[in-house]
């Protein structure tokens, strides 16, 4: 058992590159030591921009010398009738290095074969890597890579040095021009520039002692006391920001943090400007007063040469702060002096999407989605007090909606968001522009949060407004990009679609907002003159695809999943509410029953396509007069007698009071199945006894396709 | 005090202390080194090439009448091109600064992640804009693409921002403050150009005249390059970009216009590049 370590020592790698080219390197060294059965233990990694590295504890030097039975061709075609050896059995021997008479024949599956027995060469772990090491390097995935020597080997950033030690003695393979060895390097300011690794435990130690902090989370944590202290000194706190703290972690080795101040007067600016500015252009952190959310002029660099001249450098960062800080403010004050409604006449300058009109155009359409999206608000549609907590369900605002919808876009021509450094903050910059100008904070709210989520896990909207905003522009994208045949398929998703449909499911499902997809996709495409239908009628396959993962990161079992989806899946929040009490009734036994018995009746109607889809949905009732077995009376008359209070129950989200009613039925169903012939010879009385069964389904559909569920063990 | 000029003729002696040639600004108007022959032209083949220049840098769009600190339409660029790219180039790029007085010990380096591509010229390379204590002082790009055509030999390609460096080093506030020599600031050599070209380049300069000379330069390309006239036709693209970006300084460009330009740039950038690999390293027949 030995250590094992590798670094590829890089020229500096991107920030965002470390973390998943590390892992895959892990499981690639890993995968290629169980392929030949070598044992590893527990792993390490590293990262710095200018190396990535892993240590593998606890390694078997190889895999030991073996005997292995190999199969042969069948005993038919290795020995002839008089049970002499072929030429294929000589053959397979011989290229074992044996003879025939090393053969035994043993029964097969597929019937006699010939075998031999065989020992194995010891596999020395060193030679594993010596051949796979290379390749795994070759093939670490980058988002982006290159060449950079004769040979054409890519990589993310030139590869400078390799190190591979086994134990103390060092694994030799090449790649491209290098050799790999012990030799490591430390900071570019140090010296001596390179130094040897003398075996893999001291690696970290090693380079500590020339100032390179190789695990990540030392660094990280680092950064974040030294943040915390520096802040707390200057009289605050250090404004959070967690990718900004990765990110800073992600491009330093050796972390030097630098208190700085800038001139009090640009404390004017919006604080989200002043932060925003401070990170994207020099990775600085903002400093917040103790007590409040409003910033301090002083900010914190994060420099990467221990020993620097802290007085040169943060002077420097000044002044770059101070030369971004004044285009900051130049640029807010030239674009509140513009206004943003000035804006959205220009907007008609400027096209979206090739073939789909301006942003002008858009945001007439996003003020139509708003419309209607305010209107299937305000209709009660099923939706009782318990769904919409907080949220009033009248749209008293529909005007301030209908202005920020107007407004939402025009903050893509200020100044300031057409910077590429504050493009982040679209929406933001709307909204405190909106704010600015005097607008209500209806209307700047909604502009705001119009963009929210960005990505899963994001903030959602906060105000109705914002909600509805952001769902308009979200379905308004995808249709757009769907209409142009732009359609996500397998991992090919540029436009971000899935993730767009994700956000918008998101809002819907956790403000229960009560929206028909069927109907809001209809009603945003309508806006399209010129739709083809072809990529429209694929738009709500996206939107299911979305719901029922999204049913599944809310923890909600797969096959609950697919009964609430079967029938309520174009009202999200809807299947939510019910997956939740479907859920909370999976573990009573009379739940399963009540499933059995659908599954009957499920079955029974699936193998009998003779109804017509009208029939099949349960809208035909049965003739009464054809109802001749007391037990079909019998359940037509309690299916008849519940409808009314079944409604009420699901409207009211009264599901207990739902499932009760429908359990009620269950002992009539059983014996309906136990006394009549539902394939009955006579046409008119099988038929009618299939349409009563399929109006007994649609009362359980109203609730969820309980045929869907799984009962464990069957 | 090193003087802006000092520190050229420092940058130049170190890299062709280092077997780079020194080679001239290119005679026409350019908005960065790389459109120089000697970078765009000279990069494409198989052959080892070491250069290092200035070159005057017009950004049209980027005058602001003499009254930015910071922001002029016309830079210097301190360009070198090392083909192939050395192992230490890193190395060899920070002693560099060293060599204008920068101390390496004192102040913070950092290459940061910055994918540096050219839409006209259809070039694109990986590396790091490189900041001296949080400012952008240098280019650092391996190219990977120019003429859209893969490279054979990755060359690197480091452009220096003289002014920049000029205003650490002299520790000065403003472009217009840093020292050209003894008695001379860059201001006093060339404030009455920012004023006068920014005027040009947003007010004067004639819409009609530049579409017209840009459709005229193009065809005129078109012919030399098919004619194997590299280097002329490669002066006449140089100066179709240099319209656009006239043009656009004036706002006479819209949006979707815009893309139209460039790729119109683009295709006689390749033109240009594929002509000049097909003169100066033929394909052998059957290949």
């Amino acid at each position: 058992m030995k250590q094992l370590l590798l670094e590829i020592g890089t020229e500096e790698i991107p920030a965002s590159f470390l973390g998943p080219a590390l892992s895959d390197l892990e499981r690639r060294v890993r995968a290629a030591l169980a392929e030949h059965e070598i044992p590893a233990g527990p792993s390490e990694l590293f990262s710095t921009p200018r190396r990535l590295a892993l240590r593998l504890i606890d390694v078997a030097d190889g895999r030991p010398a073996r005997v292995v039975e190999l199969q042969g061709p069948p005993r038919k075609a290795a020995f002839d009738a008089q049970g002499n050896p072929t030429r294929t059995a000589v053959g397979f021997s011989a290229a074992h290095g044996k003879t025939p008479a090393d053969l035994y024949v043993k029964p097969t599956p597929r019937g006699e074969y010939v075998f031999l027995k065989k020992q194995t060469d010891p596999v020395p772990t060193t030679n594993v890597l010596q051949e796979g090491v290379p390749g795994i390097v070759a093939a670490l995935p980058f988002p982006k890579s290159m060449r950079w020597d004769r040979t054409g080997v890519r990589f993310a950033r030139p590869i400078r040095w390799l190190v591979c030690l086994f134990g103390d003695e060092v694994v030799e393979f090449e790649f491209g021009t290098l050799k790999s060895g012990a030799e490591t390097r430390g900071l570019r300011s140090s010296v001596p520039p390179s130094f040897r690794i003398p075996e893999p435990a001291a690696y970290q130690s090693t380079l500590r002692a020339h100032g390179v902090v190789v695990p990540r989370d030392a660094r990280r944590t680092a950064i974040a006391q030294e943040l915390e202290r520096l802040a707390v000194s200057a009289g605050g706190r250090p404004v959070e920001d967690e990718e900004l703290l990765e990110e800073t972690t992600d491009i330093t080795e050796s972390p030097e943090l630098l208190l700085c101040s800038f001139h009090p007067d640009y404390l004017n600016l919006p604080a989200e400007i002043l932060t925003t500015a401070l990170k994207k252009h020099q990775r600085c952190f903002s400093v917040r007063k103790a007590d409040s959310d409003a910033l301090l002029p002083r900010f914190v660099a994060v420099a990467n040469t221990p020993g620097c001249d802290a007085k040169t450098v943060s002077g420097w960062y000044e002044k770059a702060a101070e030369s971004r800080l004044r285009d900051a403010r130049f640029f807010v004050e030239a674009d509140l002096k513009h206004g943003l409604e000035a804006l959205v006449e220009e907007e008609k300058q400027v096209t979206w999407i090739e073939g789909m009109g301006s942003y002008f155009d858009k945001t007439q359409r996003l003020r139509e989605l708003c419309k209607h999206l305010s209107k299937t608000g305000t209709v009660p549609q099923r939706v009782g007090r318990s769904c919409s907590e907080g949220l009033s369900p009248v749209f008293d605002d529909a005007a301030a909606l209908d202005r920020a919808a107007l407004l939402c876009k025009a903050d893509l021509l200020t100044n300031m968001v057409r910077e590429k450094e504050f493009t982040s903050l679209q929406g933001r910059i709307g909204g405190i522009y909106a704010q600015r100008l005097g607008e209500p904070a209806m209307v700047a709210d909604a502009i705001a949060e119009h963009y929210l989520p960005r990505f899963i896990g994001d903030k959602l909207p906060t105000t109705r407004n914002g909600a509805l905003l952001s769902i308009a522009d979200k379905l308004d994208n995808i249709v757009a990009t769907f209409l142009t045949g732009e359609i996500p398929t397998g991992s090919e998703d540029p436009f971000a679609l899935r993730r767009q449909a994700t956000g918008l499911l998101t809002i819907v499902l956790k403000q229960s907002l009560p929206v028909d997809i069927g109907e809001l996709v209809s009603a945003a495409v309508r806006l399209f003159p010129s739709a083809k239908k072809e990529y429209a009628s694929q738009i709500p396959g996206l939107l299911r695809e979305r719901l029922n993962a999204l049913l599944a990161d809310e923890g909600i079992r797969y096959d609950i999943a697919a009964a609430v989806m079967e029938t309520s899946w174009q009202q999200p929040a809807q299947a939510l509410i019910r997956a939740n009490a479907l859920a909370a009734f999976r573990d009573e036994p009379e739940f399963l029953k009540l499933v059995v018995g659908q599954k009957r009746v499920a079955n029974i109607l699936k193998g009998l396509p003779r109804l017509s889809a009208e029939e099949n949905r349960g809208c035909t009732q049965p003739q009464e007069a054809l109802l001749t077995e007391p037990t079909e009376k019998l359940l037509w008359q309690e299916s008849r007698k519940i409808e009314p209070d079944l409604d009420g129950a699901l409207a009211a989200h009264d599901y207990r009071h739902a499932f009760e009613l429908l359990l009620g039925l269950r002992p009539t169903i059983d014996k309906f199945f136990d006394d009549v012939l539902v394939m009955a010879k006579e046409e008119d009385l099988r038929t009618n006894r299939l349409r009563l069964l399929a109006c007994v389904r649609s009362l359980f559909g109203r609730l969820a396709d309980l045929s869907k569920i799984v009962i464990e063990g069957q | 005090m090193i003087s802006f000029q000092d520190i050229i003729s420092r940058l130049q002696s170190y890299w062709a202390d280092r077997g780079c040639a020194i080679v001239a600004p290119y005679n026409s108007e350019v908005g960065a080194g790389t459109f120089n022959p000697a970078t765009f032209i000279r990069v494409l083949d198989s052959k080892p090439w070491n250069v290092v220049y200035i070159e005057p840098s017009k950004r049209p769009r980027d005058g602001r009448y003499a009254q930015n600190p910071l922001r002029v339409q016309q830079f210097w660029q301190l360009q070198a091109i090392l083909k192939p790219a050395p192992a230490d180039i890193q190395d060899l790029y920070l002693k560099s600064l060293e060599a204008i007085g920068i101390d390496l010990k004192k102040n913070d380096i950092r290459f940061t992640e910055d994918d540096w591509e050219s839409p006209t010229l259809g070039a694109w390379g990986l590396g790091w804009q490189v900041e001296l204590n949080g400012i952008e002082i240098s280019q650092f790009t391996y190219f990977q693409q120019c003429g859209s055509i893969d490279l054979k030999i990755i060359p690197v390609e480091l452009t220096y921002g003289l002014e920049r460096i000029a205003m650490f080093v002299q520790g000065v506030d403003s472009i217009f403050d840093v020292k050209w020599n003894e008695s001379l600031t860059w201001g006093d050599v060339y404030r009455q150009n920012e004023e006068e070209f920014s005027k040009f380049n947003f007010e004067e300069a004639d819409v009609v005249l530049y579409r017209e000379m840009f459709d005229k330069f193009e065809s005129e390309a078109q012919r030399l390059l098919k004619l194997g006239l590299v280097y002329p036709g490669y002066d006449h693209v140089i100066k179709c970009s240099h319209f656009f970006n006239l043009l656009e300084a004036r706002g006479a460009i819209s949006v979707s216009e815009r893309q139209n330009y460039i790729s119109r740039v683009r295709r006689l950038a390749r033109l240009t590049a594929t002509t000049y690999l097909a003169k100066v390293e033929p394909e052998p027949p059957g290949q």
